[in-house]
């Protein structure tokens, strides 16, 4: 089979792009398809009342230093995160204030929830980082969810409200339906907690001013005409079976062939891809078991930002939902005031259903419960549902369930012949993020360099060779 | 003294939407899974009495002590040295009504009863609203 391209690369997330964009600095010809009308996947951006806002993927922080690069390359600036003040807490059916990422539950409470924090800290340390499999007791971590490790450690209540919070942010799931060992590798991945939650020094310290979705749509505008949106990629067959000699790559539009093939969908969108010949049984069953999470957002513009007057950061934490964490996300010269709320795990599988205005009627009132009857006039309203998302299927990231780690996160990564994998829960380092996405896709770029080098395949110059429709 | 905790929950449900599912007894159940079944001696007003059966406790005998239609329905039930008000209300908000719940204990014996019965039934209250906002928009 003749090669036109050196590389395909399905999916135009950021990790697809990452990869085409490595290729292509390289001089190899490269081809990126992507299934839906536009780039970004799992980052999209908007503007709300002349608010810009971001749907999906937003904040960095600390030690994310590939997306952090990547941005600054590209000409996409950052600000801080919005954290002046009290963050607010409604527990109870009662609503206080508190400083700091820890919300005043008592003491004992407290102290719970910091020995649990170093229990799992201490666990995540012994997981190799990319290689859960590989962890000392993998299947009996992995046997366990992260719910009933609490319940086994006598978490009171509060610990476990608090970590059901962290849950949804994090996996967009209920604590009893994330693997502890995928839990603990992700900890691993982030180096700690504290960088996974915090918002100074951690995870949600800045924001893009132009959008997180302006790195996808600066990479793709770099890359011109080699990305093809709205064209979903249905089959894959390989030529060359395990040695690698190459791939056809079929659309609904054409038939393309290439030496090399970078496949950056989430796992569970694998297996919307017919391979020839079959993947190993592996890759099935890892499409199949590791499945997106469901959180949601909810972002309420106002002409100005009311609760930063009554000395209050935006932050916030509920129990009553449907939002149950909330930020400030205004634009930093704060022309505007801007409420994002995450809706997340089972309040998400509730809320997601809704009619929009009755969406719309319930984020708002999370957003009054925590800062007053104004949050319910707002200028401006939207919300993103990514569960609905047909070629993704949810977010933030895979959220694999009891007993799917240990047997199938080794074909996470592990190539098939040409068949390369990237996307942001193949990444080594802050999987999940934008950050790990970017590494992926670069790591995944490397991988086909490496292989082409190997086997000697054309490298470079033959894009225009392109379709054979 | 007094022990008290409310939710609320702004929704497009109608105002006879949402006063259907509070005054029509066989909704009880469905909105509160620890209610297993209620029954008024005559229909939703100021002094009606009925009784209500929670799961693992006896029926108890209650009195709707504030009814104004489409607007409030208070219960009360009365303890040992206590009474415990079921609230519930509406209000015209900008982004829709504001349907809250609520629990009130008084009493000398409330802030007793706050902690061992009040905490319980307050953090059951989200789950119990949103199901009556739900039912209501299903109506
Ligand atoms: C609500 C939410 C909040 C988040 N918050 C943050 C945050 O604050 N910070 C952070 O760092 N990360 C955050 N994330 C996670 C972050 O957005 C993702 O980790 C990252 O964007 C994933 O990029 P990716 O390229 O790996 O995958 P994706 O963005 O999922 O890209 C995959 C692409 O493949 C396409 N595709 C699928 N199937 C096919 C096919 N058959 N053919 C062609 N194309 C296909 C999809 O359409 C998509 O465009 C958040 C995510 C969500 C949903």
């Amino acid at each position: 089979m003749s090669s036109p391209y050196d590389a395909i690369v399905v999916g135009a997330g950021l990790s697809g792009l990452a990869a085409a964009r490595t290729l292509c600095q390289r001089g190899l010809s490269v081809l990126v398809l992507e299934a839906a009308p536009r780039v970004g996947g799992r980052v999209c951006s908007a503007s709300v009342a002349g608010a810009h806002v971001d749907l999906g993927g937003t904040f960095v922080g600390p030690g994310q230093d590939r997306i952090i690069a990547l941005a600054d390359e590209l000409g996409v600036d950052r600000y801080p995160t919005y954290g002046t003040g009290d963050n607010a807490i409604r527990r109870h059916g009662r609503t206080s204030r508190y400083r700091g990422t820890i919300p005043p539950v008592g003491v004992g409470n407290l102290l719970d929830v910091a020995r649990l924090q170093t229990a799992l800290e201490r666990l995540s340390r012994r997981i190799p980082a990319g290689r859960p499999w590989d962890a000392p007791q993998a299947a009996a971590l992995d046997a366990q969810t992260l719910g009933s490790w609490l319940r086994e450690r006598h978490a009171t209540a509060a610990a476990q409200a608090l970590m059901a919070i962290v849950s949804r942010t994090t996996w967009g799931c209920e604590p009893a339906e994330v693997s502890l060992l995928h839990v603990l590798h992700y900890i691993r991945m982030c180096g700690g907690m504290d960088p996974m939650l915090d918002t100074e020094g951690g995870a949600q310290e800045e924001h893009f001013v132009q959008g997180s979705q302006e790195i996808a749509l600066r990479m793709a505008a770099e890359l011109g005409d080699r990305v093809r949106t709205g064209e979903p990629v249905t089959a894959v067959e390989r030529s060359g079976g395990e040695s690698g000699r190459g791939v056809r790559v079929r659309t609904g539009q054409g038939t393309y062939q290439a030496a090399r093939l970078v496949v950056a969908v989430p796992p569970a969108l694998r297996d919307r891809i017919a391979f020839t010949p079959e993947l190993p049984h592996g890759y099935r069953m890892l499409a199949q078991r590791w499945t997106p999470g469901v959180l949601s957002k909810a972002y309420a513009v106002y002409a100005e930002p009311f609760w930063r007057s009554s000395g209050l950061s935006g932050q916030g934490l509920s129990d009553t939902g449907p939002a149950f964490i909330t930020f400030d996300a205004g634009p930093p010269d704060s022309s505007r005031g801007v409420l994002l709320g995450f809706v997340g795990g089972d309040y998400a599988r509730q809320w997601d259903d809704l009619p929009p205005a009755e969406r719309r009627a319930r984020a708002l009132s999370s957003f009054a419960d925590l800062f007053g009857p104004q949050a319910l006039e707002p200028i401006g309203y939207t919300d993103q549902r990514w569960a609905t998302e047909n070629w993704l299927g949810g977010g933030p990231t895979a959220a694999p369930g009891p007993g799917c780690v240990a047997p199938y996160a080794p074909f996470l990564t592990r190539s098939v012949g040409p068949v390369h994998w990237a996307g942001t829960e193949t990444a080594d380092r802050w999987s999940g993020f934008m950050d790990g996405a970017v590494r992926a896709g670069e790591r995944a770029a490397r991988e086909v360099l490496r292989g082409l080098a190997a086997t000697g395949a054309p490298a470079a110059g033959t894009a225009a060779l392109g379709a054979s429709a | 003294m007094t022990w008290s905790r409310h939710c609320t929950l702004v929704t497009t449900a109608t105002a006879e939407q949402l006063w259907a599912r509070w005054t029509t007894p066989e909704y009880w159940p469905a909105d509160d899974p620890a209610v297993q079944w209620v029954s008024f001696d005559a229909p939703v007003a100021t002094g009606t009495t009925g009784r209500v059966k929670n799961n693992g406790s006896p029926a108890q005998r209650f009195r709707f002590t504030d009814v104004r239609v489409h607007q409030r329905m208070d219960l009360e039930i009365r303890l040992p040295l206590a009474r415990l008000s079921i609230t519930h209300a509406l209000r015209e908000t900008p982004a829709g009504l504001a349907l809250t719940h609520g629990v009130e204990l008084n009493g000398p014996l409330a802030g007793c009863y706050g902690l061992l019965l009040g905490r319980g039934l307050a953090d059951e209250l989200p789950a119990v609203v949103r199901r009556v906002a739900d039912g209501a928009l299903s109506l």
